[in-house]
């Protein structure tokens, strides 16, 4: 489903990667680690399009298509999503609103149906009833005053509304919240299926244990030094990424 | 054409005479500098409440005429303790009760009388202003401090320099211009006070001229202190550039009529520009702080925040205003004004203004003005505290906030402790 | 960092493709060009004015000759030539007409054509609910039609063009215009008063609840004519009316004058609920054309717990300048404003309110929501002023503006006055720009940069949009969405 060739990409003038090279199939669930500045958000943002992410070398081609030339709002549609770590706030936007005219706006591209207001709010009500969330969060602004657990909760009904192909999880910060780990671990393995491939970009060794992936990278300036299984994961731990690196 | 002011006028009849006896006589440049005020003053004027910028502040009682009142003498304020002192009187440096031998080297602080006489025309530009009040007073500057800091150099202890007038000269108006220039990476803390030993009127105008140079860090206090009959209307501006950090803070308590105003001009990225103050007015004061940053290129950032207590029939104006030119993206400014009235006389008039033309930048201000909070009060009273304690725990409170902005320990208790005072009294 | 030049330029504004663009050529009866007294009479006289009204006009007129033009720090614009105008302009009609099969055809076109329902059954086929909304069709500085009188005169409430009022209803015209806005209050409300041709006249008489929301819909259509709208709303003791006021206009080279003053009067316990959406050509993409926008709106609240609320959404004009007030005389009364100001291209506003508080325990809130875009300067110039007597006043003021784009400007100066110890007054505002932030997540989840745009500032604009009656508030949004739905589908 991705294919990355010796990806390399700038940020403000800077090189974060440095020749980026990997493959997820469809089914498959891969984890990237690496240590602080490695590149890891820097790569789930060049994969989303952000802004101010500049590639200068490689490619990237989704099922079969050239990544890199479509726009970020085209990559969702074509089944990419990102969950943030931090989501922003969008202050005076109902969460409900928020969440059907994205859900139309990737039914319309796909040549789908569009659903009203009626017909969406069944739709919601069902994942969130799936997800055991409680539905007043719809209501709010789109993460105005929200826990870091709602912020996460969210994004997994968010995902389980979209059903994307490919899910970018970038929980990169070490600011370690448990529970909301938790909740975003749910939400993956809820989706996880033979059609379906996930790329868990993370710190975390712990994650792991939630999100038990098929393949392990670890990421370390700017390229990829070792692949495994998950084993490798619980090698990282012990070891830590000085050693891993060198090795 | 204008009719002007009396005050205008007998202003105007006594240039030519005058000019020939100012510092700096023999100097082409300074005597062309000083006709070029003296033109811009004479087809402009003293400002009146059409022009926008003074809308709130009726200069009519100045403008009659310097007049012969006598105001009870203020309470003495105790001097701000630091072995380097330099003192004018009357507008005029007086070498007597200065002490200025501690400075370290790299620290030059003259007159600048003196500086003219010499011959040293650079430092005070040659750029007429279109703002009269400081037109007048390039026109008739007599005197002021010249401060010279080398790069690098920091000082251990804060400069103070007093203004003090008294009735000893028959001469009651005093034009003083002051010079700073930091140089690059320099550091020092500066107390400018101005006060009065006796109760007569006289008319005060101070305009200070600043300059930062790279990484330089300037802390500017004022203490307005001048007596209820004066008049006293100030202009400070400053310059910073690359890295330099403005912090000025003016606390006003004097002056039948006073208007404090700051322009800092941010050219230099990484600056940062604060202008903070309280103003303390009571009986039939009237006191006007106008504040104008402007934010010329990008990645700087300025605050403001002023405090006031109004009593009496005091009237208090505040005018702030953020500029962000079209390129200074990256830009954070915030302001706030707080004014509490503390009888049904006082008013206060408020207008923080922004001026935004480019789109990457931060920019808030909050205005609030009332009295104190009847359920803190209560709250303070059912524990068992007076009203009248009561009541100044909670102005103390008000004012601690933006006290605590100031960055020099001394100063910031020098001026708590005065504040205080002035509390007492109400 | 700034916002990606495709959307800077691809921000929709009602400008882009005006699709109220179109002159109809319609038999106009006009007066000849400039301004004097014999001008004045002409109005008059075609008005068929009683003679206090004409007296009237001629005190505005010689006193306007008094006046200089205001100038405003960031509105710049070429000088108006006041001779360079026609101050009268109405489409040629036979006589007084019964009914709307009378009206002239085109004319019932044209406004079929801005889809404003002038047949009663259209009005209520269209309406959602049980809004019922009536019509009094301006074109041209004379009222073309107005429905619904008969269900409005079983309630004693009269709504009709002024100038009919002026005729049938002396005594309540003569006691009030003025008396909020006088001649003497500014320059262009001197000249409004001089040359005003037409506009709204509504009483609503003692403990009525006008049943229907009312309104009139303006158009500017004579090149050259500038539109001087007159409206009168006095609201009787424990009262309540909502008004709606619309208004479009045709592509014209020239820049069109309007200058309209509306005066409402509040009794005890009465309140009047004024919505204004307002779209009028704002010039092309260089600044040419576009209608000049100077206003006068004030409200006085003369009795106690008197209410009123402004709520307006403003997109258009090439030069706004306009302040609704209101004068909070009567004790516990209350004044509101709520306001989406958007500039864009080459448009100039200098907006806001004036609160003055008079009476004890009077309150004001301020809500006003900025948008710049292009290379519009958008100003908020706000006043609220406490008296000495307003005891225990209060006034909560909120001001955002939205920066699209590097190019605009937006600007925020607010007086504040408090002479009353008892008094609070708390302001706050932020100036900001949709976040690169903000616009990446929305297009991660499949909005287009367009579409992201037009969700964050329907967000930023909504507490404001809230405030709105039902049938502004679908058209509000509309104008207000930076979608490209009318420029692309």
């Amino acid at each position: 489903m991705l294919e990355i060739k010796d990806l390399t990409a700038e940020v403000g003038g800077k090189e974060i990667l440095k020749g980026i090279t990997l493959t997820i199939n469809a089914g498959e669930i891969h984890a990237i680690m690496g240590p602080n500045g490695a590149g890891k958000s820097t790569l789930s943002y060049v994969l989303a399009g952000r802004d101010g992410y500049e590639v200068t070398g490689g490619s990237v081609a989704y099922k079969g298509e050239d990544l890199l030339a479509l726009s970020p709002d085209e990559r969702a549609c074509k089944g990419i999503f990102l969950a943030f770590q931090y989501p922003v706030e969008i202050p005076g936007v109902a969460s409900a609103t928020f969440l059907k005219t994205a859900y139309n706006a990737q039914q319309k591209y796909r040549g789908e149906t569009e659903v009203d207001a009626m017909e969406f709010l069944k739709l919601v009500r069902e994942k969130t009833k799936e997800l055991g969330i409680k539905d007043d969060m719809l209501k709010r602004a789109v993460n105005v005053g929200f826990s870091g657990g709602e912020k996460k909760r969210n994004e997994v009904l968010q995902m389980a509304l979209l059903e994307p192909d490919l899910m970018l999880l970038d929980e990169t910060d070490s600011g370690l919240d448990i529970d909301a780990l938790k909740i975003a671990a749910d939400g993956v393995n809820r989706l996880r299926n033979a059609d379906r491939a996930g790329l868990i970009i993370t710190h975390y060794q712990r994650l792991l244990d939630y999100i038990v992936p098929d393949f392990v990278h670890v990421l370390a300036d700017g390229r990829i030094v070792k692949s495994g299984d998950k084993s490798l994961a619980l090698e990282l731990e012990e070891k830590g990424y000085t050693e891993m690196s060198a090795a | 054409m204008k009719t002007l002011s009396p005050l205008a006028q007998d202003y105007i009849g006594r240039f030519d005479t005058v000019v020939d006896t100012l510092p700096g006589h023999q100097n082409a440049a300074v005597t062309g500098l000083r006709k070029s005020g003296f033109n811009s003053f004479s087809k402009l004027g003293f400002p009146g409440n059409r022009v926008e910028e003074w809308r709130f502040t009726n200069l009519a009682p100045l403008l009659k005429g310097i007049g012969d009142d006598v105001a009870e003498a203020s309470e003495a304020i105790p001097a701000f303790d630091t072995p380097h002192v330099m003192t004018f009187v009357n507008g005029r440096f007086d070498a007597s009760t200065s002490k200025l031998s501690t400075l370290p080297s790299g620290i030059q602080l003259t007159s600048l009388a003196a500086e003219l006489d010499a011959g040293n025309d650079a430092l005070i530009g040659t750029a007429a202003d279109s703002r009269p009040v400081v037109a007048l007073n390039t026109a008739f500057m007599e005197d002021g401090f010249v401060l010279d800091v080398a790069e690098t150099t920091m000082l251990d202890q804060p400069i103070l320099v007093r203004f003090i007038s008294n009735s000893g000269t028959d001469q009651n108006a005093r034009h003083m211009r002051n010079v700073i220039r930091l140089g690059a990476g320099a550091n020092v803390t500066l107390v400018e006070e101005h006060s009065a030993s006796d109760g007569h009127s006289y008319f005060a105008n101070p305009m200070t001229d600043i300059t930062l140079e790279d990484g330089a860090m300037l802390r500017h206090y004022k203490l307005q202190a001048e007596n209820l009959a004066a008049y006293h209307l100030a202009n400070t501006d400053c310059l910073l550039k690359d890295n330099t950090v403005y912090e000025n803070f003016s606390l006003s308590l004097g002056a039948k009529l006073s208007r404090n105003e700051l322009t800092t001009t941010i050219v230099g990225a990484g600056a940062t520009s604060i202008l903070n103050g309280a103003y303390l007015m009571r009986g039939k004061q009237h006191c006007d702080t106008t504040t104008v940053t402007n934010h010329l290129v990008p990645e700087n950032d300025s605050r403001q925040v002023y405090k006031g207590v109004l009593d009496g029939e005091a009237r208090g104006i505040f005018q702030g205003k953020i500029h962000i030119a079209e390129n200074a993206q990256q830009v954070a400014g915030d302001q706030l004004s707080k004014a509490l009235l503390l009888s049904d006389r006082a008013t206060v008039a408020c207008k923080p203004e922004l001026e935004i033309y480019a789109d990457d930048v931060n920019c808030s201000h909050g205005a609030t003005s009332g009295e104190l909070d009847e359920d803190a009060l209560f709250y303070l009273q059912s524990r068992g505290i007076d009203d009248k304690t009561a009541r100044k725990m909670l102005i103390e409170a008000f004012l601690a906030d933006v006290m605590d902005e100031i960055g020099d320990e001394a100063v910031k208790e020098y001026f708590s402790n005065i504040s205080t005072d002035w509390l007492q009294r109400t | 960092m700034a916002i990606a030049q495709e959307t800077v330029e691809q921000v929709a504004s009602v400008a882009e493709k005006y699709k109220y663009g179109f002159v109809s050529d319609i038999e106009s009866d006009t007066a000849p060009i400039g301004l004097s007294e014999d001008i004045v009479r002409f109005v008059s006289a075609k008005k068929n004015d009683p003679e206090w009204m004409l007296e009237w006009r001629l005190k505005a007129y010689r006193h306007w000759l008094t006046m200089e033009e205001p100038e405003w720090a960031k509105v710049d614009f070429p000088k108006i030539d006041f001779q360079d105008i026609y101050y009268y302009s109405a489409p040629v009609q036979k006589e007084k007409l019964k009914s709307l099969d009378e009206v002239d055809p085109e004319l019932l076109e044209v406004y079929k054509k801005l889809g404003i329902p002038l047949k009663e059954q259209e009005v209520l086929a269209g309406v959602e609910g049980a809004y019922n909304v009536a019509v009094d069709a301006v074109f041209d500085s004379v009222s073309v039609a107005t429905t619904f009188k008969a269900r409005l005169e079983e309630e004693g409430v009269i709504f009709c063009p002024i100038s009919e009022a002026i005729q049938d209803h002396p005594e309540l015209v003569k006691k009030y215009i003025g008396s909020v806005v006088p001649y003497t209050d500014n320059y262009y409300a001197a000249l409004n008063s001089a040359v005003f041709t037409d506009g709204s006249f509504c009483y609503i008489p003692k403990g009525v609840r006008c049943p229907m929301e009312l309104s009139t819909y303006f158009r500017i259509n004579a090149a050259q004519t500038g539109q001087f709208e007159r409206t009168l709303i006095i609201a009787e003791d424990e009262s309540y009316v909502s008004y709606l006021e619309g208004c479009t206009a045709p592509m014209r080279d020239e820049n069109q004058l309007h200058a309209a003053v509306v005066e409402l009067v509040i009794h005890k316990d009465a309140e009047i609920k004024y919505s204004t959406v307002q779209n009028w050509y704002p010039g092309d993409e260089n600044g040419v054309g576009g209608i000049y926008n100077f206003v006068t709106k004030r409200a006085a609240c003369r009795g106690e717990n008197a209410k009123v609320s402004w709520t307006q959404v403003e997109t258009g004009s090439a030069i706004t300048w306009k302040y609704p007030s209101c004068i909070l005389q009567g004790d516990n009364s209350v004044g509101e404003f709520y306001s989406i100001a958007i500039t864009n291209n080459m448009q100039q506003a200098d907006t806001g309110t004036k609160m003055i508080h008079l009476g004890k325990n009077t309150s004001s809130t301020i809500i006003s929501k900025g948008i710049s875009a292009g290379r519009a300067q958008n100003t908020y110039r706000g006043l609220v002023r406490m008296g000495r007597k307003a005891e225990n006043a209060r006034n909560h003021t909120v001001c955002d503006s939205l920066l699209i784009g590097d190019k605009c400007g937006a600007h925020t100066v607010p007086y504040i006055e408090n002479q009353s110890r008892t008094a609070k007054i708390e302001h706050e505002a932020t100036t900001s720009k949709v976040s690169e932030e903000q616009l990446f997540y929305c297009q991660q989840r499949g909005l287009t940069e367009e579409e992201s745009m037009a969700l964050i500032v329907n967000g930023f604009c909504k507490e404001v949009l809230q405030k709105l009656p039902m049938e502004f508030a679908v058209e509000a949004q509309k104008l207000v969405g930076i979608s490209l739905e009318g420029s692309v589908g």
